[in-house]
């Protein structure tokens, strides 16, 4: 029972010390993206590109193909999960 | 007399602030923390790198969309993000996010050589601010169009109103840039300066 109870406690110490550099590592990442987020927030705040970001969405050209909707919507549709993927990818990293 | 001021509070909060354009040591900064090949050049994976990283601090309940109540405290963000809302469900999904700004980095890039250098950064965000007016509808910020977005600067940064730039006034600047627009060493910019000097950034 004695050496069950110090086997654990053994394991659960280890256990501990392992995971030290990945939460060290997950630290470090949440800072470097804290410091350019604020780094960025206080030149732009708006991280949609104020007035600039308005003109832009502003003089967007529709790019419906209308010979082709379905194919339209393929392609954006496409292009989205392109930017899913790319960004769970970075999440995924700044954990690891 | 309290019922006064605090209409006069409502109406001050209504109307919309221009912001202080920010120094030239933030934008070095900012410029800085999204090149980080070091290269004095931000290309278009630093850019997705840094967007996402905006788009999660946006995304407060971490759900991978921005609705609008996540964009309150924006001056201007609401606009834009009825723009570009393409699917109009009231959020902003990372596919719509990416798209504008991938076409702000297509935007800034004046010369059209896939590359964001410092210059071009310094004016994008002095643009964020005043706004551009794209005459040619290219979806791009031309030389010829760079006279029309600085007259809007200059008259944002010319405080006193004497028709000149001193340092301080254009204080969002790199003082070597300032030096070498100030052409007779005056310790002034004019409207002409500013904008031959920007031109001549991109040889023309």
């Amino acid at each position: 029972m004695k050496n069950s109870l110090s086997l654990s406690l053994f394991a659960a110490v280890s256990l501990l010390a392992a995971s030290q550099p990945l939460l060290a590592a997950t630290n470090k990442a949440d800072t470097r993206v804290g410091a350019l987020v604020a780094a960025l927030q206080t030149v732009s705040p708006d991280p949609l590109g104020g007035r600039l970001g308005l003109a832009v969405a502003a003089a967007r050209t529709p790019t419906t193909d209308l010979s082709s909707p379905a194919r339209s919507r393929t392609v954006q549709n496409t292009s989205a999960n392109v930017d899913q993927r790319a960004y769970q990818l970075w999440k995924n990293a700044q954990k690891s | 007399m309290r019922f006064m001021l605090l209409a006069t509070l409502a109406l001050a909060s209504a109307i919309p602030v221009a912001r202080a354009l920010p120094t030239a040591a933030q934008i070095a900064a900012a410029f800085h923390e999204l090149d980080t090949t070091r290269n004095g050049a931000l290309n278009a994976a630093e850019w997705e790198r840094a967007s996402f990283a905006l788009f999660r601090a946006a995304d407060k309940n971490n759900n991978d969309v921005i609705d609008a109540d996540e964009l309150k405290g924006s001056t201007i963000a609401q606009d834009t993000f009825l723009r570009i809302d393409a699917d109009r469900d009231g959020r902003l999904s990372i596919g719509e996010y990416m798209e504008l700004r991938r076409e702000i980095f297509a935007v800034a890039d004046i010369d059209h050589d896939d590359y964001v250098t410092f210059v071009e950064y310094e004016l994008l965000i002095v643009f964020e601010e005043v706004g551009w007016n794209d005459r040619n509808q290219s979806a791009r910020i031309e030389v010829t169009e760079l006279r029309a977005a600085l007259t809007k600067a200059f008259e944002r940064l010319d405080v006193d109103r004497d028709g000149q730039l001193d340092k301080e006034e254009a204080g969002y600047m790199q003082p070597e840039r300032f030096d070498r627009f100030d052409g007779i060493k005056d310790g002034k910019l004019s409207l002409e300066d500013l904008v031959a000097g920007y031109r001549s950034e991109f040889g023309a």
